[in-house]
């Protein structure tokens, strides 16, 4: 037994590095798949944002829902993932981009329990959408939370050929 | 001999793996947080044209209605005094936010440019360095890290000379909106070997 269990053993390969978790470190690829579907849902973002911000009609503003439905789906469908903070811009209910005082309102809430009394740890931050959607962040928890993405040392630049389409 | 503890590190149970994912065109920190020249100087500043004078008011026991000019700490307070539409009164305010301390809510700070570019107060947004926190608290109780003071009853030589210091807020994507590259980036994570 103890011998089939030596066997089972996978030694590390010759310029493999292990780090302190057991993890084999492999460096980030210079290249990244699927590249079109983001250059799609990053020009639709964009597309959404210019007709939320620049033209105040109301034909720009189901344009640029419809824009950022589109964005939605295609992320989806084509499993292309989007920052958190990307997300956070966008209402989960109308699909409009969220922008303060334009589109969406922010305030800071605490309310009192029973006691008539504040708890910091109840403290919530809203963002109130025109549709009347309601987004919370307990800030008050963990004041100094940090998601997965935004943890120091989770995202690196691609390395290799950058985006064909350059901005002039 | 090595423990058991270490040789069971030595083998590998898991590799790294890169998942692209698409980043804000638009959330661009070092963009958007205006670039202060010096930020000491600034915070000296602070403290020798409103702290002190807070400090002094508080010794002499001064109702906050009275003091000779407006603070503004709590962030619905300033978000309405933001928000308002009053385009014949040009007004000016100078926002101070201590973005780099900790206990300041990241979600609340990644609002706070775009939230005083829009305004149609003319808000000079200045960022503090690293321990400007604690150093504020002493003086005046700062619950979101953000302190808005607004420019009508300030010295107007303090007014110049953050001036000087702060660059001008630029959003590049709000102003002549441009199309900007892809922006993807690869998150760092782990799956098990097969």
């Amino acid at each position: 037994m103890a011998e089939n269990k030596d066997k089972k053993i996978k030694k590390p390969k010759k310029g493999q590095n292990i780090d302190e978790h057991g993890c084999i470190i492999i460096p980030p690829p210079k290249t990244v798949g699927n590249k079109d579907h983001f250059q799609r849902l990053n020009y639709l973002y964009q597309l959404g944002m210019f007709n939320t911000l620049e033209n105040e009609s109301s034909i720009s503003m189901i344009l640029s829902k419809k824009y950022m439905h589109n964005l939605d789906i295609i992320s989806k469908k084509t499993k292309s993932n989007m920052l958190p903070n990307t997300k956070r811009t966008i209402c989960k209910r109308c699909k409009r981009i969220l922008i303060p005082s334009k589109t969406c309102t922010y305030k800071m809430e605490n309310k009192q329990n029973k006691h008539k009394e504040m708890n910091p740890k109840d403290e919530t931050f809203v963002i109130t959408c025109k549709c009347g959607e309601i987004k919370r962040f307990r800030i008050g928890l963990d004041r100094n939370y940090k998601n997965f993405y935004e943890k120091e040392g989770t995202l690196s630049e691609v390395t290799g050929k950058k985006d064909i389409f350059k901005s002039k | 001999m090595s423990s058991l503890k270490a040789i069971d590190k030595r083998i590998a149970k898991r590799r790294q793996v890169y998942k692209a994912v698409l980043s804000n065109p638009f959330v661009n920190e070092e963009q958007i947080w205006p670039h202060v020249k010096n930020q000491q100087l600034v915070q000296e500043l602070l403290q020798k044209h409103v702290l002190n004078k807070v400090q002094h008011l508080q010794q002499m026991k001064v109702a906050k209605e009275e003091w000779p000019f407006d603070l503004i700490t709590d962030f619905n307070k300033i978000y309405a005094y933001l928000e308002q539409n009053e385009p014949e009164q040009a007004k000016e305010a100078l926002l101070f936010v201590c973005n780099k301390d900790q206990d300041v809510p990241l979600v609340m700070l990644q609002q706070i440019p775009l939230m005083s570019y829009i305004s149609s107060t003319q808000t000079t947004l200045v960022q503090l360095p690293k321990g400007s926190l604690g150093n504020i608290q002493k003086f005046i109780d700062l619950p979101y890290g953000i302190l808005l003071l607004p420019a009508e009853h300030l010295d107007p030589v303090f007014l110049q000379q953050i001036h000087e210091q702060v660059a001008k807020q630029i959003v590049p994507w709000l102003a002549p909106l441009k199309y900007k590259s892809t922006d993807v980036k690869l998150a760092k994570s782990s799956a098990p070997l097969k």
